[in-house]
């Protein structure tokens, strides 16, 4: 047996999950070769069509589940993956190479894909040429229905009853929508940052997970027990039994703790020692997380990320306006008469951005995102308009604009609003005279100028990943410099109490929803700078609503005063650090568990 | 045999979810159905052939069909591709 290694990363997701490795890995695409005996190859060529007509029911019964958990627009691409499995294009080559070469069906079935996989990846379509993809994994399902076990990533389904721990490089956000959420339990990545999508979701998701973690692949194997602790940021192989014991009593802690945090965040809006109503809101990305919204005590949603309505489909595929109407009007029903903040596509930039934009960007993020993208293709824009207006009857819908950089987009958006609602209404189907239309203040020039964006809309929403990322020049997902991304740099503080005063003078509520909100002590310092609502995954709003109910908004400003006087992150950390010892005796942690 | 010309109009061609709606309308008949572009040939009934033309919009296909129903099928095929696969936009 491996002896025990720890090994540090950053931690993304709190919680611990004890579990076996399954390496998420870019896969062999070979078999080994076997040549048969002449006889043998239509028992070979029966051995196939049966491994086929198996993959067949096992892809169908992964759609039906999909479509039951997520929704049918989710389970598209195992359809399209079932398709490809019956395809005379697919099984002919397979075939043949069977009854020419006499050699076994996993080879015959690994040449064909990867003979078929690379005529895909020459296309000049981007979209076409991402279902390469699919082929694969459709070429390693019916390579494992004929035993062959030298593939990694689908060892997934295989190890029945034990929990899983993802061991990858890092994943995408679609690899992450697409994690068999009832087998894994957590997950380590080599690469990533703190606000890589993965991190998000894997908090709504309540996964455990640590990113960032240096040598993952080289010390963790397939099959080796790990221990993922998401609050401390380490990843164990081969854990004793003294350190398992040291985990088991803390998840034991960690549990109660929690059940009681939610039963206090359920009772309603969280109101200070000295009487002032912080509202605290969820993030969600998928219309599944409605429960989580509910069972966590979140006082509505305060930032819907929609595009993962597109992303999470698979083959890029924008939804109609009906079917997009019928997603959107679920979650506003269900969480009615709570409000919900539903933000616009924000594509482009680092999510699906060659796939949308249809050209190469060399700096993406830079580039063709969010209102910008939409404004620059008005029909993708004014179907989910549409299905907006269309859905807003049943709950209290906001929508929400992001990536603005100047009032004039808001005015565009407008306009466009205003026609959809015409034409909308035209058509006989009842919309409500206005819907509050507010704009994303996550790119610097939008935070400078908030006093004149703020007269023409009717909220506004600060973005702290972007405005930090935008306004420091650090790429969040780069781990030579995420160290640098701080969300209590004096700049990006500056950029905050700009807005916040902004929004005051105009009389337009501002909300906050970037994960610092998640973050206990900058918690603290943000209700110091004037902010009262917040929007954060839903997970960790009973321990905000806990903390919330604990201070008082004159301790908060007297400590955001002092930070503003600060010279440095590191400053401001320190300040905050010392001053949670008195403020925030709730979230004194225990001792982390170390060899 | 029947042959027809088709241009895509669909602004994203004859991507995943369109090809998959032009196999289930092919797969109802029993004519053998075929699309040539620029002198490559697949079969109408194969998602992976209809993919691999990496048609986009504007391309101009030749739709041949050949069997007891092979005019209800050059129908079929030519109507959903001049609704534009029944997409949105």
């Amino acid at each position: 047996m491996k002896r025990a290694l720890s090994l540090n990363g950053i931690p993304v997701s709190p919680g611990v999950a004890v579990g076996r490795a399954v390496l998420w890995l870019s896969r062999e695409d070979t078999a080994p070769r076997r040549t048969l005996e002449p006889e043998d190859v239509p028992g070979e060529l029966e051995r196939f069509r049966r491994a086929v007509e198996s993959s067949f029911e096992e892809i169908e019964s992964t759609a039906a589940q999909v479509a039951a958990r997520l929704g049918p627009e989710y389970a598209a691409i195992f359809h399209a993956h079932a398709m490809f499995l019956k395809d005379r294009a697919f099984v002919g080559p397979v075939e043949k190479r069977i009854v020419q070469e006499a050699v076994n069906a996993e080879w015959a079935v690994a040449a064909a894909a990867r003979e078929l996989v690379g005529r895909f990846r020459d296309l000049p379509d981007e979209n076409i040429a991402l279902r390469a993809t699919d082929l694969d994994d459709v070429a390693r399902i019916v390579r494992r229905h004929l035993g062959d076990e030298s593939d990694n990533h689908l060892r997934v389904e295989d190890l029945a009853g034990e929990a899983i721990i993802l061991i990858a490089d890092e994943l995408t956000p679609s690899d992450a929508v697409r994690i068999p959420r009832d087998r894994v339990i957590g997950f380590a990545t080599e690469r990533g940052g703190a606000t890589s999508h993965a991190a998000i979701l894997a908090r709504s998701f309540g996964l455990p997970a640590v990113v960032g973690v240096a040598k993952l692949l080289e010390s963790v194997g397939e099959n080796d027990r790990v221990v993922v602790d998401g609050r401390d940021g380490v990843v164990w192989r081969e854990p004793n039994e003294e350190i398992l014991g040291l985990f088991r009593d803390r998840r034991a802690d960690e549990a109660r703790r929690e059940k009681s945090l939610k039963e206090r965040s359920v009772v309603g809006v969280a109101v200070t020692a000295d009487g002032v109503a912080l509202t605290v809101r969820a993030n969600i990305e998928l219309a599944s997380e409605v429960g989580d919204v509910l069972e966590y005590g979140a006082d509505g949603v305060g930032l819907f990320r929609s595009e993962f309505l597109y992303l999470a489909s698979g083959d890029f595929h924008v939804p109609d306006a009906d079917s997009q109407a019928a997603i959107y009007g679920d979650v506003l029903r269900r969480l009615a008469p709570r409000p919900v903040v539903i933000r616009t596509y924000d594509l482009g930039g680092k999510k699906g951005s060659r796939q949308v934009v249809g050209a190469d960007e060399l700096s993406p993020v830079l580039g063709l995102r969010g209102v910008r993208l939409s404004l620059a293709r008005p029909e993708m824009f004014r179907t989910q308009l549409t299905a907006l207006l269309m859905a807003a009857p049943a709950g209290d819908l906001r929508i929400l604009v992001p990536m603005v950089s100047g009032v004039e987009e808001v005015r565009r958006v407008r306009a466009i609003l205003n026609e959809v609602r015409a034409e909308v209404a035209e058509r006989g189907i009842p919309v409500p005279e206005s819907v509050p239309l507010g704009a994303m203040i996550e790119v610097p020039s939008a935070a400078i100028t908030a006093d004149l964006i703020a007269p023409d809309v009717d909220f506004l929403a600060l973005g702290t990943n972007d405005l930090t990322q935008y306004t420091l020049a650090v790429d969040r997902a780069n781990e030579t410099v995420s160290d640098l991304f701080r969300p209590d740099h004096p700049a990006v503080l500056r950029l905050i109490v700009r807005v916040v005063e902004a929004a005051r003078a105009a009389r337009k509520p501002v909300s906050l929803c970037g994960e610092m909100a998640a973050d206990p002590q900058l918690f603290l310092l943000l209700v110091g700078l004037g902010i009262r609502e917040f929007s954060m995954g839903p997970r960790t709003v009973p321990l905000i609503k806990a903390i919330a109910r604990d201070i008082t908004v004159s301790d908060a400003a007297r400590v955001a005063k002092a930070a503003l006087s600060l010279t440095t992150p590191e400053e401001v950390s320190a300040l905050l650090g010392l001053e949670a010892r008195d403020l925030l005796p709730a979230v004194r942690r225990p001792k982390a568990v170390s060899a | 045999m029947i042959e027809e010309t088709l241009i895509l109009k669909n602004r994203l061609g004859l991507h995943a979810r369109a090809a998959a709606k032009l196999v289930h309308a092919a797969a109802g008949f029993s004519s053998r159905l075929t699309l040539t572009r620029d002198g490559d040939e697949v079969d109408a009934k194969s998602i992976l052939g209809l993919l691999l033309l990496a048609a986009s919009r504007g391309t101009s296909l030749l739709l041949r069909a050949e069997g007891p129903d092979e005019a209800a099928a050059v129908t079929a095929v030519k109507e959903l591709v001049e609704r534009r696969f029944d997409e949105s936009e």
